[in-house]
């Protein structure tokens, strides 16, 4: 500004109000020129922790957001019997004459398929030629929780893999310590 | 010479018009070529690129700009933000990345944009079409964009129901601004409490040992896991102050039982029969892990904090201690009370801690300037928010939440917190770290430098201690504030001004003072939040504005809550044995235990009364069961014909009672064994362990009782047809079953009665 007006005041002998008037119509452009770089400036910080922390939940893919609701409803009405992991050692299995089944074997994927697993899980054991503890689900739940939870049950044998895993490194790292 | 002048002034106005010239071109390039219209672009080729059926023609996608306008009085806003955001209603882009992305969740499908556009959720500058604007990420907009969890802070603009279902993070939010007592200090709007959250403190002094108390107040979470005090950063010197203070407070009464002793394995037994670790953690499992519930306080180091002549007059009465407690008042006698003190006292006592205090030096006698200046700090840190004391003074105002989401960024302190200048950043580091945020001190330049110092100290009163600044300015003084400060432990007491001039001197003992809390002058303490908390608490923050829609249009009214609370003996029994700590009644209670609504149309009178006197657990893999309150006979005669009588729903089973000569007990059999039932539910020593019981074996209880004592056959048909509608969470799976099956179902469970329970009821 005091620039601007100081070159103003050397052309003080010409026709005034033509060089001011050039001057003020550059007036708003310089100043909404620095204006905008230093309002980028003060808000072009890298995301907050907050924002990052509230972004996080909505940011997680389609295919993990299955996994996650397959998983819900698995905890909640299956594991009791099949096993936090599916390995069929939930706690109820020692009581039950027939055993749960053991999802966590790999092979055991190989001999079935995505639409019988969802109609045993529908109409109980018996729809597959099966044992009557496993009751039908179809009334319980719908039928987007049965797709959900049939296609986290695919995932089960790697899951538990993963388990058993982190089991020895825990195992492990406690003999480690005790050494 | 005026040619050579009227040459230059051309030359000059040619320029200016040159540029001036250039800024229009510019303008309009920039126009023409603004982000919105690449982002269009940009969707408009992903969806000619899209596979479709080749029978239907592609859509038409116009680049232009795009706005929901809103006319309705109250919102009253355009919103332009589709003009970027083209595909948040087309599912294909949902792994589209932004500004393409399809909008998470179902939540367009009962907002739609055009009905309530974008900006009343997620705040931004609607009119704004580019981006930094738009996100209102410029100066002087007071509202910036909200993202992922944060936008639930705008549903209470339309949702005055609390929880708002689908907003877990606001209702955590309110849940912990209520349970952490932010109240006792702060006004906020409807999330007032109606009493303190903290214990009442009278008798504190013949409560709790005196070293526990300093390390207490020194530390609350180092001392007690998951404490909910905050931690005020006392130094030593200020917390046995406040330490000495408090330990005046005493009660004879209580004082009286001092020598006396128990029989320890006698209260062990009352222990087991009062359910404690039902609601306390009182043992460590094999790996260390706490076990216990978590209503009431961790009790594993109770005998290191609290005297046994206290526990014995507590356990007698607790509500005479903590008029608010969830505890019950249980009918323990008086020989009952000190057997189960004597127990708490040498089970619940951490070695280590007795060997390092027995190790420490004994601490001196309390002065009277010491417990003088507790008085101060106990009034001055606002302790009064949380905690009832008689003859004390109310909490110290702090500013009043009930609108702080709408207040304007320049009424907050940043400090020297190095956040982004926004108000989510404010509160999140606020709840994480408020200490990052107390305001520096600056010397002022003229004037008397160590007056300053003074009168700014916080707070001058309490942390001054009894020295007076003396009168003739100098170096004098700047030698009394540092010694007032070093007594009240904010420096290190072997530090000594350094030579030289004065005002080097006030600069130094300035500098040492910023960086310690002396100059605080907000009270607000520490309440050590994790993250997922802190965020909770700042979305909750966020939505107490005064931008409400009051549009009947848009408004959602809170759900109407039958609360629980009679007048008359059933109340006055509620109250004192406190059933809502665990069960619940309507929308009261809590529902760790069963809820009590239709508990008339569940069981049957009889198996209630029977209950009542003797609780047992209907699981052989759960030893938890109610407590055994011991309950006077006419107390658990009136609570069973009451609850039989009142906690009725006579449309419960009303088909069952209708049609229930149809039902055929044999056939019912066959189903129980074709249905799996077994497989759950244990019946004559067989069968899995998830359900209850069908016919419960209890050692203690000669009689048993079996589910057709228990259950009316009413709510076990309601039961059998829809399990879900009685009980949401509950896993047994609904069957489909017919009505005839059902009934027939019931018929065969209700032929399951213990003859024993049967003779003994007679």
């Amino acid at each position: 500004m005091k620039l601007l007006l100081s070159i103003a005041d050397r052309f003080d002998r010409l026709p005034r109000c033509l060089c001011l008037a050039t001057l003020l119509s550059l007036l708003p452009i310089v100043i909404s020129g620095c204006g905008e770089s230093s309002a980028t400036h003060a808000f072009a910080t890298a995301t907050s922790e907050i924002e990052a922390l509230a972004t996080e939940a909505s940011k997680r893919d389609p295919e993990q957001q299955v996994r996650a609701r397959g998983a819900k409803v698995f905890g909640h009405y299956c594991a009791i019997c099949h096993g936090e992991t599916g390995a069929g050692d939930g706690f109820n299995s020692f009581s039950l004459k027939v055993p749960p089944r053991n999802f966590a074997e790999a092979e055991f994927w190989t001999t079935t398929t995505r639409q019988r697993t969802e109609q045993v899980i529908s109409d109980g054991g018996t729809a597959a030629g099966g044992s009557v503890l496993m009751p039908a689900w179809k009334g319980t739940l719908s039928r987007e929780q049965i797709r959900d939870v049939a296609a986290y049950l695919r995932l089960l044998p790697d899951i538990h893999a993963a388990f058993l895993a982190a089991e020895e490194a825990a195992a492990a790292a406690e003999e480690a310590a005790d050494e | 010479m005026t040619q050579k002048r009227l040459w230059r002034s051309k030359v000059v106005l040619l320029i200016a018009s040159l540029v001036v010239l250039q800024c229009l071109i510019e303008a309009a390039y920039d126009e023409h070529s603004t982000e919105w219209r690449t982002h269009q672009e940009a969707y408009a080729t992903a969806l000619e690129e899209q596979p479709r059926d080749t029978e239907t023609p592609g859509v038409e996608f116009p680049v232009e700009l795009r706005q929901s306008y809103l006319k309705h009085l109250d919102l009253n806003r355009v919103d332009r933000c589709t003009t970027c955001h083209v595909g948040i209603d087309n599912p294909s882009f949902k792994d589209a990345v932004q500004p393409l992305t399809a909008h998470s969740g179902d939540l367009l499908t009962s907002h739609p944009p055009d009905r309530f556009g974008c900006t009343i959720c997620h705040e931004g500058q609607g009119r704004a079409t580019d981006k930094d604007a738009a996100h209102g990420h410029v100066p002087h907009w007071t509202k910036p964009l909200l993202t992922g969890d944060l936008t639930q802070a705008t549903c209470a603009k339309c949702h005055r129901d609390d929880p708002i279902p689908g907003a877990p993070v606001l209702a955590q939010g309110r849940r912990l601004i209520r349970e952490l007592g932010c109240t006792g200090c702060h006004q906020a709007g409807d999330l007032m409490t109606d009493h303190p959250v903290g214990p009442r403190l009278d008798a504190i002094g013949s409560k709790v040992s005196r070293r526990w108390l300093n390390r207490w107040l020194k530390d609350p979470q180092a001392t007690l896991p998951g404490a909910t005090m905050p931690h005020y950063g006392l130094t030593d010197p200020s917390a046995n102050a406040l330490a000495a203070w408090l330990m005046t407070f005493r009660d004879d009464e209580i004082e009286s039982h001092a020598d006396e002793e128990g029989d320890y394995d006698a209260g062990a037994g009352v222990y087991r029969e009062a359910q404690c670790i039902v609601c306390h953690v009182t043992k460590l499992d094999y790996a260390d892990n706490p076990v216990g519930g978590n209503i009431g306080p961790n009790l594993l180091q109770l005998g290191n904090k609290v005297h046994q002549s206290w526990m014995i007059s507590f356990f007698r009465d607790p509500h005479r201690f903590l008029p608010h407690t969830k505890m019950p008042r249980f009918h323990f006698s008086e020989e009952e009370a000190l057997d189960l003190s004597q127990f708490t006292y040498e089970e619940w006592v951490d070695f280590d801690i007795l060997d390092a205090e027995d190790a420490a030096p004994e601490l001196p006698p309390d002065e009277p300037e010491q417990i003088a200046l507790g008085q101060r700090l106990y009034e001055e840190l606002g302790c009064a928010g949380c905690h009832e004391l008689s003859g004390t003074k109310p909490a110290p105002k702090a500013p009043d939440l009930s609108f702080i989401g709408s207040a304007p960024l320049h009424q907050f302190s940043f400090g020297h917190a190095n956040i982004r200048r926004s108000l989510p950043d404010f509160f999140y580091t606020k709840m994480r770290s408020p200490e990052l945020l107390r305001p520096v001190f600056h010397l002022p330049r003229d004037g008397n430098a160590a007056e300053a110092i003074w009168t700014h100290l916080r707070p001058a009163s309490a942390f001054a201690g009894a020295a007076e600044l003396p009168a003739e300015p100098g170096s004098g003084q700047l030698t009394a504030i540092l010694r007032s400060t070093q007594q009240a432990g904010f420096l290190d007491g072997s530090l000594s001004l350094p030579e030289g001039s004065e005002a080097a001197q006030a600069d130094w003992l300035a500098a040492h003072l910023n960086g310690t809390s002396a100059f605080n002058p907000h009270r607000m303490p520490n309440f050590r939040l994790t993250r997922d908390d802190a965020k909770a608490i700042t979305v909750a923050l966020m939505s107490l504005t005064e931008d409400t829609v009051s549009s009947r249009r848009y408004e959602v009214p809170a759900r109407e809550r039958a609360v629980f609370n009679p007048s008359d003996d059933f109340g006055r029994l509620e109250r004192n044995y406190r059933c809502l700590s665990c069960h619940s009644i309507r929308d009261s209670g809590d529902l760790l235990a069963s809820d009590l609504t239709w508990e008339g149309s569940r069981v049957n009178r009889e198996w209630l009364y029977h209950y009542l006197n003797k609780p047992y657990s209907m699981r052989r893999t759960i030893t938890l069961a109610m407590p055994i309150f011991h309950f006077p006979d006419d107390e658990s005669k009136f609570m069973a014909d009451y609850m039989s009588q009142v906690f009725v729903d006579t449309s419960i089973g009303a088909d069952w009672y209708a049609h229930q000569n149809e039902a055929n007990a044999e056939r019912g059999k066959a189903l129980f064994d074709a249905k799996g039932c077994i497989a759950c539910h244990q019946m004559h020593g067989s069968g899995g362990d998830v359900g209850p019981s069908l016919t419960t074996q209890v050692p203690e209880f000669p009689h048993g009782t079996w589910v057709g004592d228990k259950l009316r056959g009413g709510w076990i048909y309601q039961w059998l047809k829809d399990p879900q509608a009685l009980l949401p969470d509950t896993i047994e799976p609904d069957l489909n079953l017919s009505d005839q099956d059902a009934r027939d179902l019931t018929a065969f469970l209700l032929t399951l009665k213990n003859p024993e329970f049967q003779k003994g009821s007679e």
